[in-house]
């Protein structure tokens, strides 16, 4: 449960309940209309859950289905070419994670994982940073926080190309450095475009979160810790950083889930088959377009596996309460006494 | 509620305490640094846009151009069917929206106002969802396309169809997610007084519910319309043959040559697909951030 201080969280049962009310708020429609209120709920909810079963559970559970089988022209044991659909059980996992595969594999997930850490890492930072002073009440802060915002809402592909031609080889970044960098070739040259570019890109929608995080806070809280003699490092790690902790963890749950399936900002600025840079969805689509179902199916579950995998972990070890923030939330003025709240919740 | 909607402008117009002033003048510095080097690559890039071809390839890149032209929009313009793709673009990207906006809506309002069996265990599959990795599912979804549009031709392959239901399907569990928090915000007591008015469910839903959540509604159809406004990779798998149903960012291809790409036209190219986006987010900014905190708020 998330919240400790809440007196609408008395018993364990008002806990689980929907937009449980404030004290004292009887039980409502709890008698009677529960079989109606159940036919209602899934009459409003069937049709998103029919859209996310057509697009998005129908092709996992097809690729889990056609990732135990190769098709296509190979040879048999005698010699002989054999066309067609073969059912190879779990053989395809074994090779992609020990076989002939694994090294293309193991490389893209390295790069998946470390594009992740990476990226996510300075866009909470750098989110954090930009949020902070955008905080902060100055002229013209409407348009800062605007052109801030501005390059999450390029689209990829766009920013994608705007990337490639600042890092082409005559193109600014070797102006500007001064020196000769092969951005889409040199490994660890293309490795840092391709940050760049993210960070660029995500590092201001992370502060916008961030700011949203903010912006509950109530003055009071850093009024009274000045006065106390706090300075104002220690204000931001004893008291912003543990109430804007909730927005980013949020935030950085959500990036994660993006970064880790990163596709068309590598696929656009560098190139496709580049080992510096293909991450895991990229080695499917290039399985994929090569009629390698078999094996791209495979690549396409073990990479949704990875992220459920990370996404549990992560919201087990920081405590995201992503079900119970909703369940218990109460709408108060000063915000500060849930978000306390729910930061000392664990 | 009103408390989510103004709750961030209260924190904002406090902000100045006296005895702050160095503060604050090295905040509008960071600041002003942080959004000019946020602002240069798309400084750049209206800047390709407008130089002359001589200009853009060249080993010593200038940070402005005496000459400005609008020959690479011009280039733009004259592929065939430009216009219709960026018709496209706008219906796919607006379809999205207002469908989502729809769903999204009813969705959370059960998910948070119903109490009923189940609920945790869809709420955990939305979020699961998200975790999709929908670009390396293209191929099972170029397959599944295929037959549906057997089905209903509207929905198939080469039609906008397939494109407005995949991003359908990508927006709406981010949406439900984040409507969750401003349909809990809105007190229960409302609903109660509204009871007692002698509204029904549905009366209180549309009349009262749906303009408190309005500025999360905001928020989230920003995030819907960026999102299909943003896709390359679907359009260029499903709509293979039709190329009158084409969207915007394959328009942007043809300047990619074997014999060298034309920068010129790629920046003139983008420079225009980002223009809707930005018309779109200064309309909704305001709301955006005060939508967007209501859900974190929550």
């Amino acid at each position: 449960m998330s919240m400790t201080t809440d007196a609408s969280t008395n018993s364990a049962a008002e806990a689980g309940k929907p937009g449980s009310g404030p004290p004292g708020s009887p039980g409502r429609r709890r008698s009677g209309s529960a079989a109606g209120t159940a036919r209602l709920a899934s009459a409003l909810v069937s049709p998103t859950l029919l859209v996310l079963a057509v697009v998005v559970m129908y092709p996992i559970l097809a690729a889990l289905y056609q990732s135990l089988f190769v098709s296509g022209q190979r040879l048999d044991a005698q010699g002989f070419v054999v066309e067609g659909r073969e059912f190879v059980g779990l053989g395809t996992y074994a090779d992609i994670l020990f076989g002939p595969a694994a090294e293309r594999f193991w490389n893209a997930f390295w790069n998946t994982t470390f594009f992740t850490v990476v990226t996510v890492t300075l866009e909470a930072v750098l989110g954090m940073a930009m949020a902070l002073v955008m905080h902060q009440a100055f002229r013209g802060r409407g348009l800062v926080r605007a052109s801030v915002l501005v390059p999450w809402a390029i689209p990829t592909a766009v920013s994608a190309l705007l990337w490639r031609w600042i890092f082409a080889p005559d193109g600014v970044a070797n102006a500007v450095l001064g020196h000769q960098v092969l951005w889409s070739s040199q490994a660890l040259a293309s490795k840092i475009a391709v940050i760049t570019a993210e960070v660029w890109k995500t590092a201001p929608f992370v502060g916008l979160l961030v700011l949203a995080g903010l912006q509950v806070i109530s003055r009071e809280v850093h009024e009274a810790a000045t006065v106390d003699g706090a300075g104002a490092w220690r204000r931001f790690w004893h008291i912003t950083l543990p109430l804007v902790k909730p927005a980013l963890v949020v935030a950085v749950l959500f990036r994660m889930l993006d970064a880790l399936r990163m596709f068309d900002l590598p696929f656009i600025l560098i190139g496709q088959q580049k080992d510096s840079v293909e991450t895991l969805s990229m080695l499917a689509f290039s399985e994929a377009t090569n009629v390698h179902y078999g094996p791209a199916a495979a690549y396409a579950t073990l990479l949704f596996a990875y992220v459920a995998l990370i996404a549990f972990v992560f919201v087990k070890l920081l405590g995201a309460d992503v079900i119970g923030e909703v369940r218990s939330q109460v709408p108060r003025r000063g915000g500060i006494r849930s978000r306390r709240g729910k930061g000392s919740a664990r | 509620m009103t408390i989510t909607a103004r709750g961030p402008k209260r924190g904002v117009t406090g902000r100045v305490l006296p005895g702050k002033r160095p503060g604050r003048t090295l905040a509008e510095i960071a600041t002003v640094l942080v959004a000019a080097t946020i602002a240069f690559p798309l400084y750049w890039m209206v800047l390709t846009a407008f130089k002359p071809a001589g200009q853009i390839q060249s080993t010593d890149p200038r940070p402005w151009t005496l000459s400005p032209t609008l020959e690479n929009f011009r280039q733009v313009f004259t592929v065939d069917n430009f216009g219709r793709y960026f018709l496209n673009s706008v219906v796919v990207a607006g379809v999205v929206v207002l469908i989502s906006l729809v769903l999204s809506f009813l969705a959370a309002v059960a998910l948070t106002r119903f109490r009923f069996r189940g609920r945790t265990v869809l709420l955990v599959m939305i979020l699961v969802a998200q975790m999709v990795p929908v670009e390396a599912l293209t191929i099972p979804l170029f397959f599944l396309m295929r037959s549906v549009g057997s089905v209903a031709p509207w929905f198939g392959l080469n039609h906008l169809g397939s494109l407005i239901l995949v991003h359908l399907a990508f927006s709406l569990p981010f949406a439900i997610w984040m409507l969750r928090g401003f349909v809990a915000a809105v007190p229960t007591e409302l609903e109660e007084a509204a009871t007692l008015d002698g509204a029904g469910r549905f009366r209180f839903t549309w009349q009262v519910l749906f303009p408190l959540v309005a500025p999360g509604l905001v928020a989230m159809s920003v995030l819907s319309f960026i999102h299909a406004w943003n896709d390359f990779l679907f359009a260029k798998t499903f709509i293979i043959s039709a190329t009158e149903n084409q969207t915007l960012p394959l328009a942007i291809l043809v300047f990619f040559k074997p014999t060298g790409n034309d920068w010129g036209a790629i920046m003139a190219g983008s420079t225009l697909m980002t223009i809707p986006v930005l018309v779109f987010f200064v309309f909704v900014q305001r709301h955006l951030v005060s939508g967007i905190a209501g859900a974190v708020k929550a």
